[in-house]
């Protein structure tokens, strides 16, 4: 396991196909450029990007090497390599507002960009007047879009919202995509469910394009199944059959198909967690990918101290020489636990699913969190090995072990200025 | 409700109420304000919670996509304790600018409020913010030090008082 001291926060995170170059934004305008090192399991970082003006809020590439990039300023761009510099052509996306999320479509020649003005617009490259242009979405959500997916069909588009909504949109460009891709005309709305329950945080379709999950605050995962068919023409709204799976977790700031019959999604816990499909079709949580809860609130420190307190008492009345050390032992143990727990410790917020040439998931997949981590896993192994990691500005102050004892823990530390201001 | 199981309880609903986005106003370009304080989107709040241990003290965490406020109010035995305790409020709320998360001013009819965002968690560890928020309750709910100080000092002097009368 190499662990690269690299970022302290990490918003976005995007690998490009080949899986050789990441692109990550340290939680401010800048995006980050790291290339693997052949043979070794580092990252080394190679540019610095500096277009936007606050802070980018997604990343995406496409097959063809360059990247989108988008940010709260409203402003997006396409980054890509000419010569040994990455240019950046800059999206003419009419918002005024923030955008949120961005998307390339499965062929490449769209965008989709989410912006916290309600709106969703859908950009592509118009060659006479050489410059990317977009054309928004009539009809549209009525909070901030939060996440959007494209279907693998390239000519639907999947988004959810603030507003608790999760819509299905026809996304078909008549000049790129052709005719009769999809029901309906561009911009047409043609499912309109609820996101769950509370504020939808993701969405994601399967590899086929038969089914949709979509993530809310409940928290509860939605399923819409039986979209049949991966040719967009043949949705079938009214088959569309759900399932709402209520789980323990806190929300899942992000989810991904694996394959059609399972499902991973991160979140708030730092934990990855796999939802699976049974041959009925019902959709349940089947177990968490990381090793050990990497965060928790007190669990191990309460349960320590229960012990703690009464092996003390149980100390007491064989001899008062053993009491203290009694009393550290278990203190120690809850601190080496949460120590070298591997998995994230803050909330993750941006998770990729890797694919093959043809489109179809590996299995692989990565993470990164607001632990300023990127993490690779192996669907059914766990974390395979930790690319990078926080920077020591934290380490011992916020990333205080969390089973342990409120009167050893210096509460007064959280808050020294030293390191913790930015 | 016991100490214990109040305290339990804080922590447990903190838990799960301090799931933040860093999502930015819908409303005024590049703004990012807590949507608890603007308070016009409704669709961002959620209902709050008011968790109350009896008749005086209760705790109330009010929820938004990007921001959570806490507000606490605390027992109050008498007017002593109660001009310690506002000493001691009116100290922590001077240093307000080093406690990230402490609101300048309390919500009315509470005697201390906390306001978390998505920044506070990037920065802090959650586990770590939620045992902050808890032990500076549950001190500030418990300091009798002082009062037990100054009637034990009122009580030598007035003894001494006395004396001087008698004598």
């Amino acid at each position: 396991m190499s662990q690269q001291r690299v970022t302290s926060v990490i918003s976005s995170h995007g690998w490009n196909s080949e899986c050789t170059i990441l692109a990550v934004c340290p939680n401010n305008n800048e995006i980050h450029l790291y290339e693997v090192v052949s043979g070794e399991n580092t990252l080394s970082r190679t540019t610095t990007l500096q277009q936007h003006r606050q802070l980018v809020s997604s990343i995406s590439w496409n097959r063809g090497g360059s990247f989108v990039s988008c940010s709260h300023d409203s402003t997006a761009f396409v980054w890509s390599l000419e010569g040994d510099r990455w240019t950046p052509e800059p999206v003419f996306t009419r918002l005024k507002l923030a955008a949120l999320c961005v998307r390339w479509s499965p062929c490449g020649g769209k965008l989709a960009i989410a912006s916290g003005e309600k709106r969703i617009c859908i950009s592509h490259y118009e060659k006479e007047q050489k410059r990317w242009v977009s054309k928004p979405f009539r009809r549209c959500h009525s909070s901030s879009v939060v996440a959007i997916a494209w279907h693998p069909g390239g000519a639907l588009l999947a988004s959810t919202s603030t507003d608790g909504r999760c819509k299905i949109f026809n996304a078909a460009l008549p000049g790129i995509d052709g005719q009769g891709q999809a029901p309906g005309a561009f911009g047409d709305v043609l499912i309109d469910v609820e996101a769950g329950i509370g504020w939808g945080h993701a969405v994601a379709w399967s590899p086929s394009g038969c089914q949709l999950v979509v993530s809310s605050h409940g928290p509860a995962l939605q399923f819409l199944c039986g979209l049949y068919g991966s040719s967009a023409a043949s949705l079938q709204p009214e088959a569309a059959g759900r399932q709402l799976l209520h789980h323990v977790q806190l929300p899942l700031r992000c989810v991904a198909f694996l394959s059609e019959t399972s499902v991973v999604g991160a979140g708030f816990d730092g934990q990855v967690f796999l939802f699976e499909r049974d041959g009925e079709g019902v959709w349940s949580y089947a177990r968490s990918l990381s090793p050990e809860p990497a965060m928790r609130i007190d669990g191990g420190g309460r349960r320590g101290a229960i012990s703690a307190a009464f092996s003390a008492k149980l100390a007491m009345f064989r001899s008062p020489a053993k009491k203290d050390r009694t009393r550290e032992q278990p203190l120690l143990s809850a601190e080496g636990a949460a120590a070298v727990a591997p998995g994230h410790d803050n909330a993750v917020v941006d998770l990729q699913v890797f694919t093959d040439a043809a489109g179809t998931p590996t299995g692989r997949f990565s993470t990164a969190g607001w632990d300023g981590r990127v993490l690779l896993w192996d669907a059914g192994k766990g974390a395979t090995e930790t690319e990078e990691s926080g920077e020591g500005r934290a380490e011992g102050l916020i990333k205080a072990p969390t089973g342990v004892l409120t009167k050893h823990c210096p509460n007064r530390l959280l808050f020294d200025p030293v390191g913790t201001c930015d | 409700m016991t100490e214990s199981s109040y305290i339990g309880k804080i922590q447990d609903s903190l838990f799960h109420s301090i799931t933040l986005v860093d999502l930015p106003c819908q409303h005024v370009d590049g703004y990012s304000k807590p949507e608890i304080e603007l308070q016009n989107s409704k669709e961002l709040l959620l209902d709050p919670i008011e968790i109350r241990k009896n008749e005086q003290e209760c705790t109330l965490i009010e929820r938004s996509v990007n921001s959570v406020r806490i507000s606490v109010q605390l027992k109050l035995v008498d007017d002593l304790e109660g001009w310690l305790r506002s000493k001691r409020i009116a100290f922590i709320l001077e240093r307000a600018d080093h406690i990230d998360i402490l609101r300048r001013e309390p919500v009315p009819g509470f005697d201390m409020s906390f306001l978390v965002t998505a920044r506070h968690l990037q920065m802090y560890n959650k586990a770590a913010l939620i045992r902050f928020i808890v032990s500076l309750m549950t001190e500030l709910a418990s300091a009798n030090d002082l009062k037990r100080l100054i009637s034990s000092r009122g009580r030598v002097s007035s003894l001494s008082i006395s004396k001087a009368l008698v004598i």
